[in-house]
């Protein structure tokens, strides 16, 4: 069955609104979005056919807002709502509320949503399919044994809320004493962010690489997986570099995992663009972690070396087409790797920062795409998530890749907020980067990647002279020095 | 007349002088010939003593951001009035500061309310990890800056313990 879909509504924000907005020009179609008035300056508002402002309790609280969402798709005439990632997009009632009122979800079923939204059904089902699963303990199994239960999995375990996802609440214990503290503080977390408290502990694997793998289902039963992704390197859980291919992965292996995930994509009946995540050992062996039911922030990495436009088969699967290839044909060409440009100061514990952007000179070359969220003059606030871009690099090879991402990085110009970006290039540079040895832990292992490089004398010189030769106020001040006084150089503060 | 300049954790003392038509910078007891040439890209150059490196400037009150040799650097500029006003006022270290952007989730004390050392004053949440603010010494609430549900930004004043008393 056919479905038309003339306007879509983007109920999402900054990066990925302007990304999938671009690709709803693209094929013809109006690109509506909502907006919060926080947000008002950004380039998604500007780019957008038609922009509708929503409210909430917060401006977070907008985009959540189920009921603004459905009055501006209907103000918006839309046909379809992309969710984007974050948000509303992997919750299972709002899709339904979108069918409800006539519209296409792009996006997987409810009920998929809902059977890989909590994790410890998820869990269950690939379990039961015959998939690998890691040794866990579930607390609604029994709750009264649970924490005797989570003792059995063994140390280093890893508490993580029944209901989470995206690292949040998730705790890793290391031994036994802090086992109680550390699972009262995990429930009280999934109570606050979920809404739900039930918790699960799994075996915390030493050293794993995180490899998840793009599916795409379409509504005829048909499943292709779009290779794989390593995003080993992170920070308290969530990703900062994608790549694709691993280089972790033999030609065997790869073919393993990638049949797994589409396996289990099949088996839950899956349509529409998702992610299977495995936990990779260093033995080789790998097992299920979740899967996320929505369009992934790394997703331009795949998009680089198939080439094909993930928003395009999300868009055409929701109006009903088949998918245009077959597992065979789809291709994979070179290395593409991505870095998230995040406001935030590593040095400080990578807490979020903010600021007005002042300048702002986004890199071009060959093989380099931007996606960015924010413009010159924005003022980044404290309101949303600190992620403000992803640099994108394609090359023949790992090596050529790395290249072009680093001059790329070099070449970005963004002041007035602090960001990453420095912190992103001591990491691509280290060695056991290029070697591409990396695990989860990499960065805790390697805090001293975290420090500011020290200011080198001359540096700090260029520094004051370029301030006090662009400052009013210093200018003002300037005086005439006589010249044999200043010949002596023996000033003294 | 030396300004006050504060990069990173790092305060320096500068000067700025003009020798004819040229200027000087004096800085740590020297001085050095200095020069900024902007380039029709948007870009300077920023010359130091005939060391001339690229670098790309903007401004905002009293930050000058600076890009320089891939770095991106902050320069702020102290007002001499406000390193002034500090000089007899309440002593920061009366005051909890917010360690990094947040939302305050619990607040566990009243104004007026006696504390000891270690005690939870507040919860917070940043970046989905919850922090306790804990009371750093032995005082009353003098003043309770934000609610529970409020967001605030680094370095805003959470709470004031009454100056403490020599006892």
């Amino acid at each position: 069955m056919h479905r038309p879909i003339r306007t879509v509504l983007v109920a999402n924000r900054g990066e990925i609104a302007m990304r999938v907005l671009r690709t709803v020009n693209a094929m013809g179609l109006r690109g509506a979005l909502v907006y919060h008035a926080a947000d008002r300056d950004a380039p998604a508002v500007a780019a957008a056919d038609l922009a509708i402002q929503i409210n909430g309790a917060t401006p977070v609280g907008a985009y959540l807002n189920v009921e603004e969402i459905l009055r501006a798709a209907e103000q918006a005439q839309a046909d379809a709502i992309h969710p984007g990632y974050g948000f509303l997009s992997e919750n299972a009632a709002f899709a339904r509320r979108v069918a409800q009122a006539g519209l296409a979800f792009i996006g997987p079923s409810p009920e998929a949503i809902e059977l890989m939204g909590d994790k410890v059904r998820a869990r269950s089902f690939v379990e039961s399919r015959g998939f690998p699963v890691a040794p866990s303990a579930i607390e609604d199994d029994a709750p009264a044994s649970f924490v005797a239960r989570a003792r059995k999995v063994g140390f280093p375990l890893l508490i993580k809320p029944a209901a989470g996802g995206g690292g949040k609440g998730m705790r890793i214990v290391r031994e036994a004493a802090a086992l109680e503290s550390e699972i009262a503080r995990a429930r009280s977390e999934g109570e606050r962010y979920f809404g739900d408290g039930r918790l699960y502990v799994e075996r915390y694997v030493e050293r794993p690489r995180h490899i998840e793998v793009q599916v795409l289902g379409d509504a005829h039963g048909n499943v292709v997986h779009l290779w794989e992704r390593e995003c080993s390197v992170q920070r308290r859980f969530q990703k900062i570099i994608e790549e694709t291919p691993s280089p972790a992965l033999d030609p065997d292996r790869r073919r393993q995992i990638c049949a797994a995930a589409a396996g289990i994509a099949h088996a839950a009946g899956y349509r529409n663009a998702g992610t299977v995540e495995f936990i990779y050992a260093e033995d080789g062996s790998f097992y299920f972690l979740e899967m996320n039911t929505r369009l992934q922030v790394e997703h331009p990495v795949t998009e680089m070396v198939t080439g094909l436009d993930l928003v395009e088969q999300q868009i055409r699967v929701a109006m009903g087409e088949r998918l245009s290839l077959a597992q065979g044909e789809v291709g994979r060409h070179g290395h593409a790797i991505e870095l998230r440009i995040y406001a935030e100061e590593p040095a400080r514990n990578f807490t979020p920062a903010t600021g007005r952007i002042v300048r702002l000179r986004l890199p071009q070359g060959e093989g380099i795409r931007m996606d960015c969220g924010v413009r010159e003059g924005q003022a980044v606030t404290a309101a949303f998530d600190p992620m403000l871009a992803k640099l994108i690099a394609y090359g023949a090879d790992r090596e050529q890749a790395i290249a072009r991402v680093r001059l790329a990085l070099a070449r970005l110009v963004l002041l007035g907020c602090p960001t990453n970006a420095s912190f992103l290039d001591r990491l691509i540079a280290h060695p056991a980067f290029a070697r591409g040895e990396i695990h989860t832990g990499f960065l805790d292992a390697h805090p001293e990647l975290a420090a500011d490089s020290p200011i080198e004398p001359d540096a700090r010189l260029a520094l004051l002279a370029a301030t006090a030769l662009s400052h009013p106020q210093v200018l003002e001040t300037a005086y005439a020095v006589p010249e044999p006084l200043a010949s002596i150089g023996g000033w003294r503060n | 007349m030396f300004h006050l300049f504060a990069i990173r954790d790092e305060k320096l003392s500068a000067a700025l002088a003009r020798r004819g038509r040229a200027y000087v910078l004096l800085h740590d007891g020297r001085e050095y010939p200095v020069a900024l040439r902007q380039l029709p890209d948007g870009a300077a150059e920023i010359e130091v003593a005939g060391n001339v490196a690229r670098v790309v400037i903007a401004r905002e009150g009293d930050d000058t951001f600076v890009r320089l040799g891939g770095e991106s650097y902050a320069v702020r500029w102290i007002d001499p009035l406000d390193r002034l006003a500090h000089a007899g006022g309440a002593s920061l270290d009366d005051v909890a500061l917010a360690p990094m952007p947040g939302t305050v989730v619990a607040v566990q004390i009243k104004p007026g309310e006696r504390v000891t050392r270690g005690q939870t004053m507040m919860v917070i949440e940043s970046m989905k990890l919850e922090t306790a603010i804990v009371a750093w010494r032995d005082g009353v609430i003098e003043t309770l800056h934000v609610s529970a549900g409020q967001t605030f930004e680094r370095a805003a004043p959470l709470v004031t313990l009454a100056a403490s008393r020599e006892e």
